[in-house]
């Protein structure tokens, strides 16, 4: 550790380089450039842009990979650097299926956002032929709202022959591609498709899904007229390589060295890690971090996550991430979610939950009801007050006998709190409100936890078993044997 | 700049227990929104401090914050709505409601109709207004919305990959799992975990929560010291019930602390004498009406409502009791065991018996008490058949011995017996009395509910018994019917 602890760094300088890399780990992939797998799909992103723009090609692709593996960041960058070469001569329009939810509402977003890049692009004037009497693209009405998009495409054409330099094209970034393959006849992919094959304009669709099977859904008549184009990202497929593109987020980046007072800090910061990570001689926790990361959910954003905490631990005396904090974020994270379900719980709730539970078991039926869980209660608590006092036999048992310890038995009335307090936190689902389809999705009609009121004897299923709590429960818990039957 | 380390040392020693939480929350969350995260979730099971402190911590922060409670929304256009205005009026900006309003209108034809016309209200109000302040939008008690609130839950997420928005964070508190629309977009987590019970008592401890609003006490150094040793008898007394919730022991705290000191404010007891004080009060604080929340009053609750009684069944005339027991009788029993339950045929009761005896190591459906599930429906002709054999075999006015009879010595005992009989077997009620208005009448008094249908002559309306045990066994009693002969058993 040597070397970094002798370097003496300014307050200005810590905090130059704590924001730069918190905005790293915040934001998308920093510095991806230096990712190998990276760079190649955005060099084939960013072709099929140019094609687009710069030769008034229409094209059609698909994005496909799995969360965090940096999509949206090689879309983002590419199409920064078509806005610094290209200027002026394209548009472009995004949406996503998470927010436009239907075909109307993408319609108008579209209308929309060509609105704005219109005026944008006015401004720099720059001739048009888009404009249809001054008039903007929305529509109150969304026929007159469609017809006048596809009619200002179609009156390209005939600018074009003119002067075909002035031409814009259109870059459709489509992200949750497959929620629009929901609507069974899918007229706005369709009518998107179709123009990037058959408008004069040059229009690019890009479709971005986490889906591999995204170009399956799309129907017979939209998948006809797509390129089959697909670009796949994918998840690093070995720790090295994980490795080398998750360490590209906390880099300083090289040409920033200027910036610093003491660009030997910057060097030694991005020299840091890779100390942590191969260098250290006992096994450190950031690289427990990393493995950890690797063979479970291989996200290079969660990974981001667990370290902005310790990058934003630095300060002048302690310039670099004390390896202690790396492991702070993952360790008050909640592995389980039903297990802090139980550990947030009270001793009559969880009492409550182990009488259900016992009920389930011997019953073998799924669903239970306040009345059934009582009375199981009740009898569970009177074995367990006799057990307790009987269970100190010989020697003892002359001087304990003096202090019968009961516990309490609650009544109904306020055990029935505690249900719906059960209720609330999910414990308890509505019976018949999951079920699986023959194809094995899972499949939930309930409406959970809206339910305020919970009656006496509706039925309910129960999320947990008795083993699970008996696995959720310390050891000394004295109610730990009522979890045997 | 995040905070200083002045600051945060200051929060955690005004906030006890919650020193991680805090670091994490100021990590993530920042007056520099290009090093803060744009969203993150901070969520934890029952009130554990979740909303207090981030509220504390962003006040602390110094930005300007929006904090909408989402569990008094009732739908998410009203959420979306609460948002759009509340960030506006938070802004500073003069007249911001009215712009936003005016945007909404103008764009959307309403405000806050959808997700879309949220984001993008928004986004033109800031450009409108070129907002550049940094602000956090707090979505308190995101998930307890009254309508679903998983679907925007996503585009929330990504309202900064959407918008041109940059200086606009979300913090989304919740108390429950993530849903699956959010799963895998790796958003910050904070969990808040459970206090453990000694956590409790310092956190109580420390804030002094209720006065005897009498200077001379309060004033008074032991006074201290008395609310000390309250707040850990109470989290003593109550731990097993509230858990860690936080919500419930403060309102327990002031709901006992009025009755409780009453002895030392008339000068009693002395401030230094909590134990006297105690124990003067034990009956006081073993009452479960402490922490029963019920608003149903029963008989003998409070000592008012004696007299009102349990309104309407002790006073039903007879035969009314009889149709009740009857309902009760027809919703609780399967419909298959009515030969064994009230035939006297009796070989259906041996062939019954005989399949019962036989012994089955595992508990089945039939071994569930049914008087402890849910009602069944019924048909309104099954009811009148129950209530006929019962009425035949226990109603007083037909089963009494004419003592007189026997002493007038007719002529044709016999036959006079063989008329009885005939006279019994071919009885029923409804000749009597107007059943159907008295059914009409337990209808209208809410005893008996039917099924949803809308038609009363409809053939297919079902009837359901509305009446729970405990209130027809004192019916029972009072008839002196022995309805547990009468319930299915094994």
């Amino acid at each position: 550790m040597g070397k970094f602890d002798e370097c003496q760094v300014s307050s200005g300088d810590v905090r130059r380089v704590r924001d730069q890399i918190m905005h790293q780990l915040s934001g998308g992939f920093a510095n991806f450039g230096h990712s190998k797998q990276l760079k190649e799909k955005f060099n084939e992103l960013y072709m099929l842009f140019e094609h687009t723009v710069n030769d008034k090609e229409g094209h059609s692709a698909l994005l496909i990979g799995p969360r965090s593996t940096g999509k949206t960041t090689i879309i983002n960058k590419a199409l920064e650097e078509l806005e610094s070469k290209y200027s002026g001569q394209f548009l472009t329009i995004r949406l996503n299926a998470t927010i436009h939810s239907d075909d109307g509402i993408a319609l108008r977003e579209i209308a929309r956002q060509l609105d704005e890049e219109v005026k944008r692009i006015n401004a720099f004037q720059v001739e048009l032929e888009y404009q249809l009497d001054n008039t903007n693209f929305e529509q109150r009405s969304i026929n007159d709202t469609f017809a006048n998009i596809l009619l200002s495409l179609d009156n390209n054409m005939h600018s074009e022959q003119d002067e075909a330099s002035t031409t814009i094209s259109i870059i459709f970034v489509i992200e949750e591609f497959e929620k629009f393959t929901n609507n069974n006849k899918q007229t706005l992919l369709y009518n998107l498709f179709d123009l990037s094959q058959s408008s004069s304009t040059a229009v690019c669709v890009l479709g971005v899904s986490t889906k591999v099977t995204t170009r399956e859904l799309l129907e017979r008549r939209v998948r006809s007229r797509f390129s089959q184009r697909i670009i796949t990202t994918s998840k690093s497929s070995s720790l090295e390589e994980f490795w080398t593109d998750a360490k590209l987020g906390l880099l300083f980046d090289e040409s920033l060295f200027n910036s610093l007072d003491n660009a030997e800090y910057g060097k030694l910061w991005n020299s840091y890690f890779e100390f942590l990570f191969n260098e250290c001689a006992q096994v450190t926790n950031f690289r427990k971090l990393v493995f950890q990361n690797y063979y479970t959910v291989k996200n290079i954003k969660d990974f981001y996550n667990s370290c902005m905490f310790a990058v934003s631990q630095i300060h002048s005396s302690a310039p670099f991430p004390s390896d202690m904090v790396f492991s702070k974020y993952l360790n008050s994270q909640l592995s389980n979610c039903v297990q802090g379900i139980v550990r947030s719980l009270s001793t009559s709730e969880l009492l409550l939950t182990i009488a259900a539970a016992r009920w389930v078991e011997k019953y073998e039926l799924q669903a239970i009801n306040f009345n059934l869980a009582y009375a199981e209660y009740k009898s569970m608590m009177k074995n367990y007050n006799l057990n307790t006092t009987s269970g100190s036999t010989g020697l003892d048992s002359k001087m304990i006998s003096n202090f019968r310890i009961n516990h309490k038995l609650f009544s109904s009335k306020i055990l029935r709190t505690c249900w719906e307090s059960l209720y609330k936190l999910g414990l308890l689902l509505d019976s018949g409100g999951i079920t699986t389809n023959n194809e094995g999705h899972i499949i939930t009609n309930a409406n959970l936890n809206k339910n305020l009121i919970i009656e006496e004897n509706k039925m309910v299923q129960l999320d947990i078993t008795l083993d699970e709590i008996s696995t959720f429960m310390d050891d000394h818990n004295a109610f730990k044997r009522l979890t045997k039957l | 700049m995040v905070l200083s380390e002045n600051q945060t040392n200051a929060l955690k020693t005004s906030i006890l227990c919650r020193d991680t939480e805090i670091d994490l929350l100021n990590a993530f969350v920042s007056e520099n929104a290009e090093v803060s995260a744009p969203a993150i979730v901070v969520h934890g099971y029952k009130s554990n401090g979740k909303t207090f402190i981030v509220n504390r911590f962003l006040e602390t922060l110094g930005v300007k914050k929006t904090v909408i409670k989402c569990d008094e929304c009732i739908t998410r256009k009203i959420l979306l709505q609460r948002c759009l205005r509340g960030i506006a009026s938070d802004t500073g900006i003069p007249n911001a409601i009215q712009s936003i309003n005016d945007t909404g209108r103008l764009k959307q034809g309403s405000l806050g109709e959808s997700l879309y016309s949220f984001l993008t209200t928004l986004d033109s109000f800031f450009k409108e207004n070129n907002y550049k302040d940094r602000h956090v939008l707090v979505l308190d008690r995101f998930d307890q919305c009254i309508e679903s609130t998983d679907e925007i839950y996503g585009g929330f997420i990504r309202l900064q990959e959407q918008t041109k928005i940059r200086n606009l964070s979300i913090i989304f508190i919740t108390s429950s799992d993530d849903p699956k629309e959010i799963i895998t977009t790796s958003v910050p987590h904070i969990y808040f975990r459970s206090y453990e019970e000694h956590e409790v008592i310092q956190i109580l401890q420390m804030n002094r929560l209720c006065s005897f609003g009498d200077p001379e006490f309060d004033d008074n150094p032991a006074s201290e010291e008395f609310w000390m040793r309250y707040a850990k008898m109470i989290v003593d007394l109550y731990f097993v019930y509230t858990g860690s919730d936080m919500n419930l022991l403060i309102n327990i705290c002031f709901k006992l602390w009025d009755r409780f000191v009453e002895k030392v404010i008339d000068r009693t007891y002395d401030l230094t004498e909590f134990v006297r004080v105690y124990r003067h009060n034990s009956s006081l604080l073993e009452d479960e009406n402490i922490i029963n929340n019920s608003r149903v009053k029963t008989v003998g609750d409070f000592e008012v409502d004696k007299s009102a009684g349990s309104a309407g069944v002790d006073d039903l005339p007879v035969h009314s009791k009889y149709v009740l027991i009857a309902s009760y009788l027809a919703s609780f029993n399967s419909q298959k065991d009515d030969m064994h339950n009230f035939s006297k045929i009796k070989a259906v009761k041996y062939k019954k018996r005989a399949t019962t005896s036989a012994k089955r190591s595992h508990l089945t459906k039939g071994d569930i008490d049914s008087r402890l599930l849910s009602p069944n429906y019924f048909d309104l002709e099954r009811l009148l058949a129950i209530l006929s054999v019962i009425y035949r075999t226990n109603a007083t006015s037909l089963n009494t011995m004419d003592t007189e009879e026997i002493l007038n010595f007719h002529d044709d005992p016999a036959i006079r017996e063989e008329k009885k009989e005939i006279e019994r077997t071919k009885f029923t009620l409804s000749r009597n009395t107007d059943l159907y208005s008295q059914i009409a009448t337990l209808f209208s008094l809410g005893l008996i509910s039917k099924s949803a249908s809308s038609d009363i002559l409809g053939a297919r309306v079902r009837w359901r018994c509305n009446v729970s045990w405990t209130k027809i066994q004192s019916i029972a009693k009072d008839l002196q019917f022995p309805i547990i002969d009468y319930l299915q058993k094994e």
